[in-house]
């Protein structure tokens, strides 16, 4: 087994505008799909970030300098993520392409990203 | 305590043209780094998400779609992440700013607090 991150594309605020119920709807078919994979031992973590609070921190002359953003002004936003556990790239695709996420809005994507496993590395540099 | 998620962004080839040495010492940078927040319990999670087959998932006509990218064509990429926890958001900007992740010029990390999907429900899974 691999592990996968989907990361979960979307354009920025946009579920501000939905109604509460509709809102409710939409994270239970998250939670629902969610604990689908669990149950299967095919999920190994996975949040949704807040639409608020973003920090950008980059490097200005040689230090770290921190801002708000701008975060509304971009055209494209993480708004959670998934670490998924598959047996190959078809099969993590296939869990992709179920995920609720993309059905729910036609601007969502999802970033299908293998990960490579910093255990592993660490026990790579140690045997070298 | 909250949990914060820490994005680390970069230009798409950043640690092609790295010697290998070089590579090695920056990897050993985020090693020790993570260590370090993991002895004081800050640190929650974190990997390296690999350069190559990123795969794409949108919708089309109704279907979800698969597709290579573009990926090496992107101004900025995401190379991995950390989830930590902080007491509130001053002490996240200060871990985040201290991330070896800004040894260079062109990465940056986005700071996102964590909606706690996993808490929301403890209570319910507790209950029933």
């Amino acid at each position: 087994m691999a592990q996968y991150m989907l990361i979960l594309h979307q354009v920025p605020n946009q579920n501000l505008d939905l109604p509460r119920e509709k809102m409710l709807e939409v994270t239970k078919r998250y939670m629902v799909w969610a604990d689908g994979l669990r149950a299967k031992g095919q999920i190994a973590g996975g949040e949704r970030l807040s639409d608020g609070g973003v920090r950008l921190v980059k490097v200005k002359d040689g230090k770290p300098v921190v801002s708000d953003g701008p975060y509304a002004e971009l055209k494209d936003v993480v708004g959670g993520y998934f670490v998924i556990e598959a047996k190959d790239q078809a099969e993590a695709e296939a869990i992709a392409k179920d995920c609720p996420h993309v059905a729910i809005a036609a601007a969502n994507w999802i970033e299908i990203r293998p990960i490579v496993s910093m255990a592993e590395m660490r026990a790579q540099a140690a045997a070298s | 305590m909250a949990q914060y998620m820490l994005l680390l962004h970069q230009l798409p080839a950043t640690n092609a043209q790295l010697p290998p040495g070089t590579m090695t010492e920056v990897v050993q940078r985020y090693y020790e780094w993570a260590e370090a927040m993991r002895q004081k319990g800050k640190l929650v999670g974190g990997e390296k998400l690999a350069v190559g087959r990123v795969r794409h998932i949108r919708m089309r006509d109704g279907k979800p779609l698969s597709s290579d990218g573009p990926y090496a064509e992107a101004k900025d990429v995401v190379g991995g992440y950390f989830v930590i926890e902080a007491k509130d958001d001053a002490e996240a900007d200060a871990i985040a700013r201290d991330c070896p992740h800004l040894w260079n010029a062109t990465n940056w990390v986005e700071l996102r607090p964590i909606d706690l999907m996993t808490a929301a429900e403890a209570p319910k899974r507790a209950a029933g």
